[in-house]
C-alpha cells in the first residue's frame, strides 16, 4: 500500500508543477501594472518613481523569468500570497472565511447527496426499466441538461419571491441575531444553494451507481450467489454493492473536491459569501494577487482529489494495487 | 368504421404471425441471408427509440429557430430604446376591441405599450399591454381605468409613457398609471388655478416623467420630475401667451398667440439651437406644433412644414410630397402628417414598423400617433393601425425585443457549442488515437498531459483566461477565444475513452484473425479498429455538444463568455443576478433559460439514443 502511495505521488508532482507553470503563464499575461497596484496613489512623481522601482525590485520582477516562478512557487508554499488589492488585505485573511462557508455548503451537499443517490441508484439497478427508474433516469437527465443557475433562479423565483419561504441568498447576518435565530438564519440561507448543488450532484450520481451496480449483477459470482440459494439482500447489499463501490468511491471523492470550483455559479446566484464568489469578485475588482492565489488553491486541491481518489481505488480494490 | 379498422388490421398482422411462424414463407436464400450495414442498423435502432426521436425533432427545430430564423428576422445589435425596456411579452398593442365603432371615437391616444379611446360619449375603451413599471411599487395600473374617471363625462385624455391623464366635463383632472414622478396628481397650485370659475382647460399633455396644462387664460403648468420641471424654464414672452405645447423629454416647443414658436429646455440640443428664425421673428405665422423626443414640426398658415433637431432616425429628411399639410402629430421617434387630400406622410424610425404605413389604406380623415402606435380613421369611418404591435417574449431593460435576441443569441450559442465540440473531439482523436496506437512513452507523455489538463478547476481557469486574455479582444476574436477555452479544456474525458476503447479492440479476436490472414497493419487500424472506436465518439460529440451548449451559458452568465451587445442565451441572463429582474421580470431570465434548458435536453436525448443504437448491449442497462 505505502509503494503505491509513493508511486501514485511521484506521478502526481510533475503534473502539480506542470500546472504551477501553466498558473504562472496566466498570471503573467493579466493585464495591469501589479507594481502599480501596490503603490499608494497619494505620492508625487518623484517619490512615485522611486517607490516605483523600490516595489519592481522588491516584487522580483527585474530578475529572470525562471527565477520569478521559483520565488512566486516558494511562496506560495510558505504561504505568503501577497496582497488583496480589493480588500486591502493579506490574501490569507481574506480567503479564509470564504472557504470556511464554502466546506460548510459543501459537506451538506455531499450528505444529501449520499443519502439519496446511493439507495437511489442501487434500487433502480435492481428494478431496471420499472416505473421507478424510468422516472429517476428522466430526473438525471433532465436535471443534468440544466445549467445550474437556471435551477437556482427558478427555485428562487418560486420559494424566495412567490412564496417568501426563503431569503433571496446572501449570508445570514451574524450582528443582529445570535443563539438559535442564528443558527436558524444560517439553515434558511443555506437550503436553496444546496438543494441547487445537490441536484446536480445527484444527478451524475444515480446513472454512475446505477451502472455500476448493473455492471455488478451481472457478474457471474452473483449468479453463483443467487444458485447458492443466498437471500436476495445479501446478494444485492454484501455482493453487488461492494463491489459496485469501487468506482462509485472515486467519484464520490472527486465531486466532493470539484465542488470547491463547481460551486462558483451557484455561490455567485446566491451571493453566498465562499470561495467561488470571491474569485468572480476578484477578477471584477482586477485583483491580481487574489486571483492567483484562487487559481493555485483550486489547481491543488484538483489534484489532491485526483490523488485521494486513486489511493481510495487502490485501498478497495488491491487488483489496482497490486498491477 | 373506425373500429373495425384497427381490429381488421390487428388481425391481418395476426395472421401473418402465424403464417411466418408455422407456414414456412418461400424467402429465396439471399433474402433469407441479407444482412444489414452497420449503419442501416443504427438508423433502424435509432428511429424505433421515441425519446431521440422527440429529441431529434426538437434539436433540428432549434437549429431551424436559431439559423433560419436569423436569416429571415434580422436584428441591430447596437439598438436601443429605452423607453419599452422591460415590457412583458405580449402582442396585442395595436388590437382594437371590435366592438369599437370607428364613427363613435373621439380621440385616440397611445403610450409605450397601451392605447386608450374616447368615445363620443364621454366613456374609455382600452387594449394593449400594462407597461412593467413595479419597481418601488410606484404603480397603479394605466389598464385600469379608475372609478372616478368611468362615472365621469370624459371630454379629453392624454397619454404619457406610463400614465393617463382625463379631463371631465365639470373641468376635473383625473390622473392615473405610473407615479413614481408625481406626474399623475396635479400640485396644489394648479388644482387651485383649474377651481377658478374662468378658467378652463385648452390642451393637456403629457410625456414620460412629466405632465403640462395649458389653460384658458393662456398659461402653462408643469408638474412631475424635477428634472423636467427645473429644466423647464418660462419666461416673460411665454407667460400668459401659449397656445399649444409639444414636447420631447427634454425640450419643449410652445406655440404662442401671436403664431410665433418658443423652445424651452435642454440647450445644448439641436432642439434648441437650431429653430428656423421665420419662425420667431414673426414673418410666418404657425398654428400647429409636434414634437418626437429631439425633433420639433411646425405647420404654418399656408400648409408649409419645418423641421428640425437631431439626426437621428432619418427625422430631419421630410420625404417629398405634393399637397398641402392639414394635420401633424408625432410620437416618440416619428412624424406623422395627414395631407389635405386625406393621404399620410410619415418618416423617422422604422425600427418598430411606425412608419410602415397599412398597404392599401383609404383617405384618412383623422389621424392619431402614440408613441409607437398609429391610428388612422378613414372619411368612410374604418380604422386602421400601424406601428409597434408588442413583444412576443417581451423586451429585455434597453427596449430589445427578447426573442430576436433569443433567435440571434440561438444562433451564437449553438455555433460556440458546436465549434467548442469540434476542437475538443480533433484534440481528443488526436491525443487519444497516438496514445492508443503508439504505446510507450508517447502513451505515457500523453496522459500525463491528459492528467494535467483535467486537474485543471475549468470555471476558475475559464474565468481567469477570459478576463486575462478576453479584455484586449474584439467582439468578434472574444467569441474565437471562448471557443478555443471551451475545446481546449474539455477533451480529456474523450482522449481516454479513446484510448481505453482502443487498447481494448486491439486485443480482441478479429484483430488476431484478421492479422492470421495477413492484412496490413496500417489497414488493420484504419478498417478494423477504428470504425469500432468512430461510434464512441460520434456518440461522445452529441453529449459533449450538450455539455458544450451549457457551459457557455455558464461562462456567459457569470460575464465572461459572449460579451455584449452580442447575444448569446446565457449572457441574456446575466442581469438575473439582480434580485429585481428575478422577481418582476420573469421572461428576461426564464425563456432564454428555458432555450439552453430544451438544446441540451434535446441534444442528451439524441445522444443517449444513438448509444443505444451503436451498441445493442446498452439497452440491458
Amino acid at each position: 500500500m505505502l509503494k503505491y502511495f509513493v508511486k501514485r505521488v511521484l506521478i502526481l508532482i510533475p503534473v502539480f508543477l506542470c500546472i504551477t507553470v501553466i498558473l504562472f503563464s496566466i498570471n503573467k499575461m493579466m493585464p495591469g501594472d501589479p507594481v502599480r497596484a501596490m503603490l499608494p496613489t497619494n505620492l508625487k512623481h518623484d517619490q512615485y518613481q522611486m517607490a516605483y522601482d523600490a516595489m519592481y525590485k522588491k516584487l522580483g520582477l527585474d530578475k529572470s523569468m525562471p527565477e520569478q516562478y521559483w520565488t512566486w512557487l516558494t511562496n506560495m508554499f510558505k504561504g505568503e500570497f501577497g496582497w488583496s488589492s480589493m480588500n486591502n488585505r493579506p490574501v490569507a485573511d481574506v480567503v479564509a472565511e470564504p472557504i470556511r462557508n464554502t466546506v460548510i455548503l459543501n459537506f451538506g451537499v455531499i450528505i444529501i447527496e449520499l443519502l439519496i443517490s446511493i439507495p437511489v441508484g442501487i434500487w433502480c439497478a435492481v428494478k431496471r426499466r420499472s416505473a421507478f427508474d424510468n422516472f429517476w433516469q428522466v430526473f438525471s437527465l433532465v436535471t443534468w441538461s440544466m445549467p445550474s443557475f437556471f435551477i437556482a433562479l427558478c427555485l428562487i423565483y418560486i420559494f424566495a419571491v412567490q412564496l417568501g419561504w426563503l431569503p433571496f441568498g446572501g449570508m445570514p447576518n451574524s450582528s443582529l441575531l445570535s443563539g438559535w435565530a442564528y443558527i436558524g438564519s444560517w439553515l434558511r440561507h443555506l437550503v436553496l444553494p444546496t438543494v441547487v448543488l445537490s441536484l446536480i450532484s445527484i444527478a451524475s450520481t444515480i446513472r454512475i451507481v446505477r451502472n455500476a451496480m448493473i455492471d455488478a449483477l451481472n457478474q457471474d459470482y452473483i449468479r453463483t450467489a443467487r444458485a447458492k440459494g443466498l437471500q436476495e439482500k445479501v446478494v444485492i447489499y454484501s455482493h453487488a454493492f461492494r463491489n459496485a463501490l469501487i468506482p462509485v468511491s472515486t467519484v464520490v471523492v472527486a465531486t466532493f473536491f470539484s465542488l470547491f470550483a463547481g460551486s462558483t455559479i451557484t455561490e455567485t446566484v446566491f451571493a453566498w459569501n465562499g470561495i467561488g464568489k470571491v474569485m468572480i469578485s476578484a477578477i471584477n475588482q482586477r485583483d491580481t494577487m487574489l486571483i492567483s492565489t484562487m487559481n493555485a488553491f483550486f489547481s491543488l486541491l484538483s489534484v489532491t482529489a485526483v490523488l485521494i481518489s486513486d489511493i481510495v481505488y487502490g485501498f478497495i480494490d488491491p487488483r489496482i494495487r497490486l498491477s | 368504421m373506425e373500429k373495425k379498422n384497427v381490429f381488421g388490421r390487428i388481425a391481418s398482422s395476426f395472421g401473418r404471425m402465424f403464417k411466418r411462424l408455422f407456414v414456412a414463407e418461400k424467402l429465396s436464400v439471399l433474402e433469407e441471408e441479407a444482412i444489414q450495414t452497420p449503419l442501416k442498423t443504427i438508423i433502424k435502432n435509432f428511429t424505433r427509440n421515441r425519446l431521440g426521436m422527440i429529441g431529434l425533432a426538437f434539436f433540428i427545430a432549434f437549429l431551424l429557430f436559431a439559423f433560419v430564423g436569423s436569416q429571415l428576422y434580422p436584428i441591430n445589435l447596437t439598438y436601443i430604446e429605452l423607453t419599452n425596456g422591460d415590457l412583458p411579452p405580449g402582442r396585442g398593442y395595436l388590437n382594437v376591441p371590435a366592438s369599437l365603432k370607428p364613427q363613435d371615437i373621439k380621440k385616440i391616444v397611445s403610450g409605450v405599450s397601451f392605447s386608450y379611446a374616447l368615445k363620443n360619449d364621454g366613456t374609455l375603451v382600452r387594449w394593449g399591454s400594462e407597461p412593467n413599471q413595479k419597481l418601488a411599487n410606484v404603480s397603479d395600473y394605466v389598464l385600469e381605468i379608475p372609478e372616478e374617471v368611468a362615472k365621469a363625462n370624459i371630454v379629453d385624455i392624454v397619454a404619457g409613457g406610463k400614465h393617463m391623464l382625463a379631463l371631465d366635463d365639470q373641468g376635473h383632472l383625473y390622473g392615473w398609471g405610473y407615479y413614481g414622478h408625481g406626474q399623475t396628481t396635479a400640485p396644489d397650485n394648479v388644482q387651485a388655478e383649474l377651481e377658478k370659475e374662468d378658467v378652463k382647460v385648452d390642451q393637456m399633455y403629457a410625456s414620460t416623467m412629466w405632465s403640462a396644462l395649458v389653460t384658458s387664460d393662456k398659461s402653462l403648468h408643469i408638474w412631475g420630475s424635477s428634472q423636467a420641471t427645473l429644466n423647464f424654464k418660462l419666461t416673460r414672452q411665454i407667460r400668459g401667451h401659449v397656445e399649444k405645447v409639444a414636447a420631447g423629454d427634454n425640450n419643449m416647443i410652445i406655440l404662442l398667440d401671436d403664431g410665433t414658436v418658443r423652445v424651452i429646455g435642454e440647450k445644448s440640443s439641436e432642439f434648441f439651437t437650431n429653430v428656423p428664425e421665420q419662425l420667431t421673428d414673426g414673418s410666418i405665422k404657425a398654428v400647429d406644433v409636434a414634437a418626437t423626443n429631439r425633433n420639433a414640426l411646425v405647420l404654418d398658415d399656408a400648409g408649409n412644414i419645418y423641421t428640425w433637431g437631431s439626426n437621428q432616425d432619418r427625422l430631419t429628411r421630410v420625404p417629398a410630397f405634393e399637397g398641402k399639410v392639414a394635420a401633424i402629430t408625432a410620437g416618440y421617434k416619428h412624424f406623422v402628417a395627414l395631407l389635405e387630400d386625406g393621404s399620410v406622410v410619415t418618416w423617422g424610425a422604422n425600427e418598430l414598423k411606425q412608419t410602415q404605413l397599412p398597404e392599401n389604406m383609404g383617405a384618412l380623415d383623422r389621424v392619431y400617433a402614440g408613441y409607437f402606435q398609429n391610428y388612422g380613421i378613414t372619411k368612410d369611418g374604418t380604422l386602421y393601425a400601424w406601428g409597434n404591435r408588442g413583444y412576443a417574449f417581451g423586451s429585455d431593460e434597453f427596449g430589445r425585443d427578447v426573442l430576436g435576441r433569443l433567435i440571434h443569441g440561438g444562433r451564437i450559442s449553438l455555433t460556440v457549442g458546436a465549434i467548442a465540440t469540434i476542437i475538443s473531439v480533433i484534440i481528443a482523436i488526436i491525443v487519444g488515437l497516438s496514445a492508443g496506437y503508439f504505446g510507450g512513452w508517447v502513451d505515457h507523455t500523453l496522459m500525463r498531459l491528459a492528467d494535467i489538463f483535467s486537474a485543471i478547476p475549468f470555471y476558475p481557469i475559464a474565468v481567469t483566461l477570459s478576463y486575462a486574455i478576453g479584455n484586449r479582444m474584439t467582439q468578434q476574436a472574444r467569441l474565437y477565444l471562448i471557443m478555443v477555452i471551451l475545446g481546449v479544456l474539455g477533451w480529456m474525458g474523450l482522449a481516454r475513452l479513446i484510448r481505453a476503447q482502443l487498447l481494448v479492440e486491439r486485443e480482441k479476436d478479429f484483430v488476431l484473425a484478421a492479422k492470421a490472414l495477413g492484412i496490413r497493419q496500417n489497414k488493420i487500424m484504419w478498417r478494423h479498429i477504428l470504425p469500432n472506436v468512430f461510434n464512441l465518439i460520434i456518440v461522445n460529440i452529441t453529449l459533449g455538444y450538450a455539455s458544450s451548449i451549457l457551459t457557455e451559458a455558464g461562462l456567459s452568465f457569470l460575464g465572461f463568455g459572449v460579451a455584449q451587445p452580442t447575444p448569446s442565451w446565457g449572457n441574456m441572463l446575466t442581469t438575473a443576478q439582480q434580485s429585481v429582474v428575478i422577481q418582476y421580470y420573469w421572461w428576461r431570465w426564464f425563456i432564454p433559460g428555458l432555450f439552453v434548458v430544451l438544446a441540451a435536453l434535446s441534444a442528451n436525448l439524441v445522444g443517449d439514443a444513438l448509444r443505444e443504437a451503436i451498441d445493442p448491449r446498452e439497452n440491458e442497462r
